[in-house]
């Protein structure tokens, strides 16, 4: 009997599969157990030919595959190549010692090997396992090396296999990893007018705070939320290494990007489904929210999202993660993400600008923006009007690198500041946070109350207020949160005005 | 609890027929007088001799008394002089709180504000200052509390604790719409509420063109502060126009189809406003507090002072304000908070920032 070393994959992350293939006397039989979906149990009708065609004799007799832990639901075509190679190996063909390897790809039925998705949990796993030989299909190659304490062992064909595991040779050597090329998110300085807004994306990019933008069609939300990244700072490796197994068990990486290393935005429109959205299915994928790990959810037209959708995202919002239960098994995702959202103010969407156009009555558009989900809204700091501008005397907004800076700036302000807590942006703080690192003066809160007071609105959004203060001043460089921070964040929650009876 | 008739038959009255006039003339003819008709048992005509509608009568008047809600007749002598002057003037109305008589306003002072329902930022922020200044100076301002420039001008009223009358289209007892039942009773407490509907009457289609007759009634002048072509308030000018009242309106943006009306009324005639002490001048009072406002504004220094002028200068979002001020956009915002707290900008629904003057 023969152990193979090779890896499944549940979720994103990667499992030790022990596959044991054992030849007895007897007619010949092929059998594949241990909880196999049907890619599994059709690899036996792939290997067979495969070994045939390249020459081999296939072994007569019972044989019996088992994919251990047995209880384990298995799914995918990458089992293959361990099979095959304990076949093999029991069979006396292979003379290596197939027991340092560990084994993942697809056949083919000519001998030759396929690409297989989620190649970078797997290798992760194996490093985990103390398994630091890895024989994958070239394809895989790339993404595989991405975990440098693993050798990397391409291989085009099941022979090329056999003589990597007698034969010394070299692991795969990768040159530079190959990132993405910075793709082009644009730049805020194509934005004319908009200074409000784009002060208002500056202060989300720098503490992690939610933005929603309100306007008409054509006024320029999706434009703004476009150009957020481009004012974000690169994900660090430890990031990218969280983001990157997303894309990969999903097989969105390829020659281009090995890497996930740019600030990821994924735009969201309301047909999207929870499964889409959250991750879900028989097998469960990740969903937008995961694939917008340490980046950006843009959900376009907040307010036409159907509300059992929006409101399945207050867990993950809440925990950075979400969980997924299948048949009694949980998977995890991550999913930390910024949200920034546009609707608009009303049905025809022309509200707020000034030409007097909008056909909707006042309850009819207050109908609408109360559509939205009201705890999905609760985790929103910034509400931002946006308005259509004449370009004739619009002047050029500043450009993006130089916001960068500032962002930049701002967000080690707040990793030193959070360096023993879980949390690392201001917009993540919660009550006993505020408590610790935001201390208000009595004159700013003199100042809170007040303004409260004098646009009748309530106190709901006082920690909020704090909140984008602290960014603020941190993007000012200051440790203390003064007057001028705080008033300035008393004008970024539009719907609190928009909510309330007494505003004119 | 005792009955007063002389209200009861009133009542009885204005339920007899759709035209008081018309239903008085003919008691007459037939009966002589109204009291005879009432205790009259003789059928010669099948209204007067329906039981129901006495009993009717008998009934809004326990309702009446049961909720606090007042009666005044035509003939007595605190019923409104102005409203009196009108054609087809309301029987009877039903009100709760103090008649201009009883509350010592002279009826010279009152002026009727009315706008669209459906308005913008610049209609209500207008219509919200205009009555607050106006009834700081002594004016009462009458008006329909229906949503939009309606209530903005009620609620101006009452911010500067001044004197103002709602005419609603409904009974008293079924306040439409629903949201203002607050403003209802405020205004119940510190001015008038008034309809000529019995109090369980729902508000009808039909109810509110008759309720626009009573608003221009009731008062000297009319303002219009936003209206578009179509608008309920175009009907209340015209009842203002046959009445004799002075018309004034506010001109808006040419662009915008919510001005339409108020620019074609200044084109037609009518007097135009752009700050309340026009208005102050037509009603010969003097007033001094646009000074006090002015000297508010001196006193400001750096950019709170840059903001104010240009939110004079005629920008009202965020973005045009930074633009003309060159100041950036955090100082803005900040000064935009402290003028808020100092009470001489004041935000509208829509985001956009005017002076609160």
């Amino acid at each position: 009997m023969v152990h193979v070393n090779t890896f499944g994959l549940c979720g994103i992350n990667g499992y030790f599969v022990d596959a044991e293939i054992n030849i007895t006397k007897g007619l010949p039989y092929f059998d594949i157990i241990g909880m196999g979906n049907i890619a599994v149990k059709e690899a036996a009708s792939r290997i067979k030919p495969a070994i045939e065609n390249l020459g081999y004799d296939f072994p007569l007799g019972r044989i019996t595959v088992n994919l251990a832990p047995a209880s384990v639901k298995k799914e995918g075509a990458h089992f293959d190549l361990a099979i095959a190679m304990g076949i093999l190996k029991s069979a006396g063909y292979a003379k290596g010692e197939i027991d340092k390897f560990a084994f993942i790809g697809e056949m083919s039925l000519d001998g030759f090997l396929r690409p297989v998705k989620g190649i970078l949990p797997m290798i992760k796993a194996a490093v985990q396992k103390g398994i630091y030989k890895c024989v994958v299909p070239l394809e895989n190659a790339d993404e595989a090396s991405l975990i440098k304490k693993c050798k990397i062992y391409p291989a085009a064909s099941l022979d090329e296999v056999i003589h990597i595991t007698e034969f010394q040779r070299n692991p795969w050597n990768v040159y530079d990893i190959k990132s993405e090329s910075q793709t082009q998110y644009g730049d805020f300085s194509d934005i004319l007018g908009q200074s409000q807004a784009i002060r208002a994306a500056e202060i989300a990019a720098a503490g992690g705070h939610n933005i929603l933008f309100i306007g008409a069609a054509g006024s320029g939300k999706t434009m703004l939320a476009n150009r957020i990244p481009s004012i974000m700072p690169e994900l660090s490796f430890e990031d990218s290494m969280e983001v990157t197994p997303v894309y990969s068990v999903l097989g969105m990486l390829d020659k281009e990007r090995m890497i996930i290393s740019n600030v990821p935005f994924r735009t969201v429109y309301p047909d999207v489904t929870k499964a889409g959205l959250i991750g879900g299915g028989t097998k469960p994928m990740p969903g937008e929210i995961s694939l917008a790990h340490k980046g950006i959810l843009f959900l376009d037209e907040l307010a036409e999202f159907n509300r059992n959708i929006i409101q399945s995202l207050r867990q993950p919002m809440e925990s950075g993660k979400v969980l997924i239960s299948r048949c009694g098994d949980f998977v995890e995702f991550p999913s930390d993400f910024m949200l920034v959202a546009a609707s608009n103010p009303c049905r025809c969407g022309k509200l707020l600008e000034q030409n007097g156009k909008c056909t909707c009555t006042p309850i009819q558009a207050k109908q609408y923006i109360s559509k939205i989900s009201k705890p999905i809204l609760d985790r929103i700091d910034l509400h931002i009007p946006v308005r259509q501008v004449c370009f004739e005397n619009s002047n050029k907004g500043e450009p993006s690198e130089e916001i960068k800076l500032r962002v930049i700036k701002a967000r080690e302000i707040q990793k030193n500041r959070f360096k023993d807590d879980e949390i690392s942006l201001n917009g993540r703080m919660r009550g006993k946070d505020l408590k610790k690192y935001c201390r208000i003066s009595n004159e700013c809160d003199a100042i809170l109350k007040s303004a409260a007071k004098a646009a009748g609105t309530s106190m709901r959004g006082y920690e909020k207020y704090i909140k984008i203060a602290r960014t603020i001043a941190d993007l000012a460089g200051r440790t203390d949160i003064n007057k001028e921070d705080i008033a300035e964040s008393l004008q970024y929650r539009f719907l609190d005005y928009y909510d309330c009876e007494e505003s004119i | 609890m005792s009955y007063d008739l002389r209200i009861i038959m009133s009542i009885w009255v204005t339920l007899l027929g759709k035209s008081v006039k018309h239903v008085i003339q003919k008691l007459k003819e037939m009966y002589g007088n109204i009291e005879n008709a009432w205790f009259s048992e003789e059928g010669l005509w099948e209204r007067v001799a329906d039981e129901e509608l006495r009993k009717k009568a008998i009934e809004i008047y326990e309702e009446c008394i049961k909720n606090g809600i007042k009666i005044v007749l035509s003939k007595d002598e605190r019923y409104p002089s102005n409203l009196k002057e009108i054609e087809n003037y309301p029987y009877l109305l039903y009100y709760r709180g103090k008649l201009p008589a009883d509350a010592d306003i002279p009826e010279e002072m009152l002026l009727s504000v009315v706008g669209s329902r459906n308005c913008t930022s610049y209609g209500r922020v207008n219509a919200y200052n205009f009555s607050k200044s106006l009834a700081e100076c002594g004016l009462g301002i009458v008006s329909g509390m229906a949503r939009g420039i309606d209530a903005q001008a009620h609620k101006g009223a009452l911010f500067s604790k001044g004197y103002t009358i709602a005419v609603l289209g409904s009974g008293l007892g079924n306040v439409y719409p629903k949201e203002h039942l607050k403003l209802f009773d405020e205004i119940a407490e510190n001015g008038c509420v008034v309809s000529e509907f019995p109090p369980k009457m729902p508000p009808f289609k039909n109810n509110f063109p008759a309720r626009n007759r009573i608003i221009s009634g009731l008062s000297q002048g009319l303002l219009v502060v936003e209206a578009s072509e179509k608008s309920g308030a175009m009907i209340t000018v015209n009842y203002a126009l046959e009445e004799g009242r002075n018309v004034f309106a506010i001109p808006g943006n040419i662009n915008s189809e919510k001005s339409y009306g108020c620019n074609f009324l200044i084109k037609q005639g009518a007097l135009c406003v752009t700050s309340y002490t026009d208005i102050l001048e037509e009603y010969n009072v003097v007033c001094d507090s646009a000074e006090k406002i002015r000297g508010w504004i001196k006193g400001l220094e750096g950019a709170e002072s840059d903001v104010v002028n240009a939110i004079i200068k005629g920008a009202f979002t965020a973005n045009d304000i930074s633009k003309e001020t060159e100041r950036n956009m955090g100082n803005v915002l900040s000064a935009l908070t402290m003028l808020e707290i100092k009470g001489i900008v004041t935000k509208g629904f829509d985001g956009t920032y005017v002076l609160k003057m």
